[in-house]
């Protein structure tokens, strides 16, 4: 029987592990940073554990110190065993999985050391039967990515295939793309030279965590949900992300960006979405990718004056937190004595679309808050009380369904009932779903999950352009208006609280309040 | 809180048509005891209903231990039944008790014990108490009585019927009589098997060979099939089955005819003339390989005397080896367990290809928690009710009549 080889794999139908992975290697530039030994390198081990690779499957470490594979394989050893979940790493399948491992040593710069890149990974295809299959991952400051995106094209490695030999690739860029419209679109352009939009992956790490992928569950695999998810039943929705956490070791960084555009541009983006999209057609990347952009440009543009009406920036100052004194963000080591950066944002929002028109979205974010907490709380109507008059029902809150993303990742449902005995009182009650109650096995690291999807493919959780580009027009927008405002206008608040009181006004004036969290 | 036996301190009897208003007593004052002390009320849910039934009350007692085990995953209503028919007829007896274990499961436990003649009577007390709504898990721990009305009503009553032929005495006659249930039930409960899913890392390793489109069409052509498992001991007997529903499963998804199998009997193997579906011949051999350490199955009734070291149940795969060859080239696709036990590592060997080995830690992709995967399928698994078919001709079930060439 002539079975053509392009067939798929019949052993293949009807397992758990249907999609496989093609044998490929991860180059992976900045292989000696930070990321790629808390993150990359554990996250491949745990894949490699849990979820066999395919065992061609060979990794390549990039960077400009001198290093042997050897000392590459150590580092990443102790990588494996300070950082991976599933710690320490098994001798025996390190003994295999690390004989894939191997160190290039490379100028990012320097055309030429492309050229010697290009022949070491044909060397490893014709040694590990990786058939030309290339995923690059750009673990480097972001001012790199258009230098080697486009000495990787002019190395032979680019992504259109030019060589053209059989085989993919594809490139995986980290956060922050660009800092405003103009730099995300320039950067994007630089890549396009090299890989076209099917090939590049921007890694957003909430679309990694379960719990923000059970969004879609929720929403379009339960019956309940649907039908009241829209303007006619929620008054409003609140999307939170809270840290205890001042700014560390990203003082330049976080001096460029601040809170609304190192959390609001990308996670928080990403979570309105997810909530406020419509059903995407299929789970299709493109599909589900449609629908989110559909809300981001149906996202009401802030006219002059409603940036300074409808959000609103704030910075921690000294204080305590936990019981321990913490310095204010202006005394950070690093930080400019004057600096006008904001560590809090909170901002009001409107969805101009037959689903959502009227209905407000709040988002907070703010470093040294009162406590550490990502949640997405959907507030529904409340009911005509003419029943309960006297009985002080009209002081309930009303019904709150909440997405708890981290911690406690969960769902709750805040509903009043009849408080036991002879009179009517009410009281509002909780009814909790717990990840860690009712499906106690461990998660897999958002990182696991997304290098998984990059290797079979399939791009549905990473952001697409155009995704990247409406987020960045609402940014811009803001910071425009922030820009024109007067330095007064950058709230200053004590660590340990929800961040300045002036963030009560902007809901409260609007006859709703934040959710006490 | 800790488990029953410090905060609910154990089971308590309870009448049978008491069972669902002294648990929601159980569970009220629980949280009246926590809320005293300022503790996080309990939630009471399930998101399943486990049956298992087994033969004596020791084994009932045993198998609590197990359940627990498993509602971090699978929060649940586990309802254990020691069904004795050789015992005296003392009615049906039963207990009720809730637990909290390991971060923050819980869970409920219903136990009843029944001998004699009223072990007929036990599918409608234990009916009634499946939660509705939710699925419903039948676990049946040993050889279930084939045929009988208990069987019948109770896999009617449920979901899915769970059984492990590797704990079966004779795996042929199960594995037919499975079959035959599969074929009579299957529009109303699924049916799986502990072995089957056991051996799934096995299949992924294998599957993983022929991924690559350079080595694929040689899964087309298998001329030599080997697999081995451990043999049992005079404790415990050998037990082939995980090894047969191996072969069954290449030989379902590869289309091979199976209605001229001939096992040839040798000192510790089975001879098989398959036929691929091109009708080229397959030769398979199912070889028990002795002296591996074994303990016994998921349940270990008795404490183990063999503390130290690592085991193997019997009948667990140790080795698999694929022989195919296009135009006269011959490749060589083998997995085959580590000394250690615990792992497994691949050797591929294909002209004009390069697979370099690979070794997997078993228990890492499943190979030690197949129970706790049951409980996750929902729905009928049909790449195993197809192995299943195929492994029961294998055995001697009659092919004609299941239209299967």
């Amino acid at each position: 029987m002539q079975i053509p080889a392009i067939a798929p794999n019949p052993l293949r139908f009807g397992m758990r592990t249907a999609r496989n992975v093609q044998p490929c290697i991860m180059v992976i530039f900045g292989a000696t940073g930070d990321l790629t030994h808390r993150k990359l390198i554990p996250a491949l081990y745990n894949l490699a554990l849990e979820q066999p690779l395919p065992p061609q499957f060979t990794v390549v470490g990039v960077a400009r110190r001198a290093f042997s594979d050897e000392q590459f394989r150590q580092q990443a050893l102790e990588s494996v065993n300070n950082f991976s979940r599933r710690s320490p790493a098994s001798p025996a399948v390190w003994e295999t999985f690390s004989k894939g491992f191997f160190y290039h040593q490379l100028q990012f710069d320097n055309p030429d050391d492309y050229q010697s890149l290009a022949e070491r990974l044909k060397q490893l295809d014709a040694e590990r039967g990786t058939q030309s299959n290339y995923i690059y991952y750009l673990a480097t400051p972001p001012s790199f990515y258009p230098t080697i995106a486009n000495n990787l094209s002019a190395g032979g490695l680019g992504g259109h295939n030019n060589s053209g030999e059989q085989g993919w690739s594809r490139i995986i860029v980290e956060k922050p793309f660009g800092h405003n419209l103009e730099s995300a679109l320039a950067l994007n352009h630089e890549l396009n030279k090299a890989f076209s939009e099917q090939q590049i992956y921007r890694i957003d790490h909430y679309l990694g965590k379960e719990t923000v992928q059970n969004i879609m569950v929720l929403r379009f695999a339960n019956g309940i949900f649907e039908p009241i998810w829209n303007r006619r039943y929620i008054d409003n929705v609140q999307i939170t992300v809270a840290e205890t956490l001042g700014v560390g070791g990203r003082v330049d960084y976080y001096e460029e960006a601040g809170a609304l555009r190192d959390m609001v541009q990308n996670h928080m983006m990403q979570l309105l979405t997810l909530v406020a999209m419509e059903p995407p057609v299929n789970f299709d990347a493109d599909a589900v990718r449609d629908e989110k952009v559909k809300v981001l440009r149906a996202i009401t543009p802030y006219a002059e004056g409603e940036v300074a009406s409808d959000t609103l920036r704030g910075q921690y100052g000294p204080g305590m937190i936990g019981g321990e004194k913490v310095l204010g963000y202006r005394e950070e080591p690093g930080v400019k004595a004057n600096s006008p950066t904001e560590t809090y944002t909170a901002l009001k929002l409107f969805i101009e679309n037959w689903r959502w028109a009227g209905v407000p979205f709040y988002l907070r974010h703010g470093k040294r808050l009162t406590k550490r907490i990502t949640e997405i709380a959907i507030q529904f109507n409340r009911p005509p009380y003419l029943l309960f008059q006297g009985t002080g029902a009209d002081q309930m809150q009303p019904n709150v369904l909440s997405l708890r993303i981290q911690p406690n990742e969960g769902i709750s449902l805040l509903f009043d009932a009849k408080v036991p005995g002879q009179e009517m009182q009410l009281r509002s009650v909780n009814m909790d779903f717990l990840y860690g109650s009712s499906f106690g096995v461990e998660p897999p690291e958002a990182y696991e999950r997304l290098l998984l999807e990059c290797m079979l493919g399939d791009s549905t959780l990473f952001t697409r352009i155009d995704e990247t580009e409406y987020s960045w027009r609402l940014i811009d927008a803001i910071e425009r208006g922030w820009a024109k405002m007067p330095a007064s206008a950058l709230h200053q608040y004590e660590p340990g609280t929800w961040g300045p009181k002036e963030a009560a006004t902007l809901i409260e004036r609007d006859g709703r309040t934040w959710r006490h969290l | 809180m800790s488990e029953t036996q410090t905060s609910f301190a154990g089971l308590r009897p309870v009448e049978l048509d008491a069972v669902e208003r002294e648990l929601d007593h159980l569970w009220r004052d629980a949280n009246l005891q926590i809320a005293s002390t300022a503790g996080h009320a309990i939630a009471r849910n399930s998101v399943l209903t486990l049956v298992t039934v087994t033969t004596t009350e020791a084994e009932a007692q045993q198998l609590q231990g197990l359940i627990h085990s498993l509602s971090a995953q699978h929060p649940s209503r586990a309802i254990v039944v020691a069904a004795d028919a050789s015992k005296a007829d003392e009615g049906i007896t039963g207990y009720i008790g809730t637990y909290t274990g390991q971060g923050n499961s819980y869970g409920e436990d219903i136990v009843l014990s029944a001998g004699g003649a009223s072990v007929s009577h036990l599918p409608g007390v234990v009916l009634p108490l499946i939660v509705s709504g939710l699925p419903s898990f039948l676990w049946w721990t040993s050889e279930p009585p084939w045929g009988s009305e208990l069987l019948e009503a109770m896999v009617d009553g449920c979901d899915r019927f769970i059984i492990d032929t590797s704990e079966m005495s004779n795996v042929a006659h199960s594995i037919r009589s499975l079959d035959d249930l599969m074929r009579r039930k299957s529009a109303r409960c699924a049916i799986s098997d502990i072995s089957w899913t056991a051996q799934a890392p096995w299949r992924d390793i294998v599957a993983q060979f022929f991924d690559s489109v350079v080595v694929r069409p040689f899964i087309y052509n298998v001329e030599r099939l080997t697999i081995e498992y451990a043999a049992g001991d005079e404790y415990m007997p050998s037990n082939s089955s995980q090894a047969y529903l191996f072969a069954g499963w290449l030989a379902s998804r590869l289309g091979w005819h199976i209605r001229l199998a001939q096992p040839t009997p040798g000192d510790g193997s089975m001879q098989h003339t398959l036929h691929d579906a091109s009708g080229r011949i397959v030769a398979l051999e199912v070889n028990a390989r002795y002296g591996i350490p074994q303990q016994g199955g998921l349940i270990q009734f008795e404490k183990e005397e063999r503390d130290e070291g690592v085991f193997v149940r019997p009948g667990a795969l140790m080795s698999i080896y694929i022989a195919a060859r296009i135009d006269g080239q011959l490749g060589t696709f083998a997995v085959a367990r580590e000394r250690d036990l615990e792992h497994a590592t691949t050797a591929c060997q294909v002209p004009q290809a390069s697979m370099p080995s690979q070794t997997i830690h078993l228990a890492s992709v499943g190979e030690t928690d197949p129970l706790a995967q049951q409980l996750g399928n929902l729905g009928h698994d049909s790449v195993y009710e197809e192995a299943l078919a195929a492994t029961a001709l294998m055995m001697g079930a009659s092919s004609s009549r299941r239209g299967i060439s």
